[in-house]
């Protein structure tokens, strides 16, 4: 029996589907150009100390984006404000949802972020956030693991599996480019203590090797370009 | 390498093969639409450093599986979520027992779909579904296995339709 539901595209709806993909590729090649031509020409001018703010999921507990735990390496803070560019806010939410097993957060976070760093969140199921960083500065100096094996690691960048003794159900990783601008990611809830509402008994865990080929993608390079140019 | 100029003729010959592949995934045509043309949009902005003697179909196909896996959503397009799966298209069975499959294969998540499509309806080695999935040998045979034995705990499923249809 032929299912019903498995009748074949038209040469119309396969024109049709071409021409949608062409559109929407051209698109989003274009929201990349805007996000590096933004990076080339900002002018940073400003003093203060920024800081990553509190990230607060609508319906869940907050997750810190500098959380109070013992990580032997940790984002530096960035030394002077940076304009928000949505281009590279979008960018970044974008390539999060590229992590396998990762699901968009119930709202897309498109609130500015100080320090020319850039947060998004997601989850990994029902209760397991994922939060990525795109940070115009180096990680602080600590004893880190460096991962050094495959996947074809870049070869611009140093990779870095981060301990967190405080909280042994967080996973974090991070790429540090040569130029400071890093990527981190970071599954689980962390400092939150285990009785708090809505935190997971046993947090879902994430292959490391899905997140070594994900911070490895060559599509970080524009946003790690932006970051680091407008710092 | 390849041009973008040629794109569209090659997106032409493939969107047929990965609409089909993801009208099995997903059993909705509008879903199957989406997932399709997300697809070729990726395939389009990576187009120029894909080598075109290596068969970009699959990597395409690659991108479709990994692309339904994620769950992955256009933030543009006005979907709407639900919590039951439509039916889900499995050529060749009978008709009472390709609904009961289909219901019960409506129940697992969209990786145990994947690798039950991908293993079973597609008939392919554990080593192709794990290089499609990005995932070990070692964890496709595992979710295969911890797949069917949900399959057949799955009270939508009579007695004798899982046996007839996967084994």
């Amino acid at each position: 029996m032929t299912d019903p539901t498995h009748v074949p595209l038209t040469p119309e709806e396969t024109s049709a589907l071409v021409q949608r993909a062409v559109r929407g590729g051209e698109r989003r090649l274009r929201t990349r150009r805007i996000a590096s031509g933004f990076a080339a020409v900002a002018v940073v001018a400003a003093l203060g100390v920024g800081a990553l703010s509190v990230l607060t999921l609508p319906g869940r507990a907050p997750i810190p984006a500098s959380p109070p735990v013992s990580l032997s390496k940790a984002p530096e803070t960035p030394t002077a404000p940076i304009p928000f560019d949505a281009g590279i806010q979008e960018g970044l939410e974008t390539l999060l949802l590229d992590l396998p097993g990762v699901k968009a957060g119930p709202e897309e976070i498109a609130d500015e972020r100080p320090g020319g760093s850039y947060v998004a969140g997601g989850y990994l199921d029902a209760n397991t956030p994922v939060t990525v960083t795109l940070s115009p500065v180096p990680l602080r100096d600590g004893d880190a693991k460096q991962v050094t094996s495959p996947p074809l690691l870049p070869e611009d960048s140093t990779f870095w599996e981060l301990t967190d003794a405080a909280s042994p159900d967080v996973q974090v990783w991070a790429r540090e480019r040569s130029d400071g601008a890093t990527v981190t990611v970071r599954v689980g809830l962390g400092y939150l203590p285990h009785d708090e509402p809505n935190t997971p008994s046993i947090p879902a865990r994430i292959d490391g090797v899905d997140v070594l080929k994900f911070l490895s993608s060559d599509e970080w390079g524009p946003l790690l370009d932006a970051v680091s140019a407008a710092q | 390498m390849g041009d973008r100029d040629d794109f569209e003729g090659w997106a032409r010959d493939a969107a047929g093969p990965l609409f089909r592949h993801a009208l099995m995934l997903t059993a909705d045509r509008h879903l199957a639409e989406d997932l399709a043309q997300e697809t070729l949009t990726k395939m389009y902005i990576h187009w120029p450093r894909i080598d075109l003697a290596a068969h970009p179909l699959a990597y395409a196909k690659q991108t479709l599986y990994r692309q339904f896996v994620s769950g992955r959503r256009r933030r543009s397009a006005a979907e709407l979520v639900t919590d039951s799966f439509p039916q889900l298209a499995v050529p060749e069975l009978d008709v009472a027992g390709s609904v009961d499959l289909r219901r019960a294969l409506g129940r697992l998540s969209p990786t145990e779909r994947a690798v039950v499509i991908a293993r079973y309806a597609e008939g392919l080695p554990t080593a192709e579904v794990a290089t499609l999935l990005g995932r070990s040998e070692a964890w496709v045979r595992k979710t295969a296995s911890r797949t069917l034995a949900k399959i057949r705990r799955s009270q939508d499923l009579a007695p004798d339709t899982e046996r007839r249809s996967l084994a």
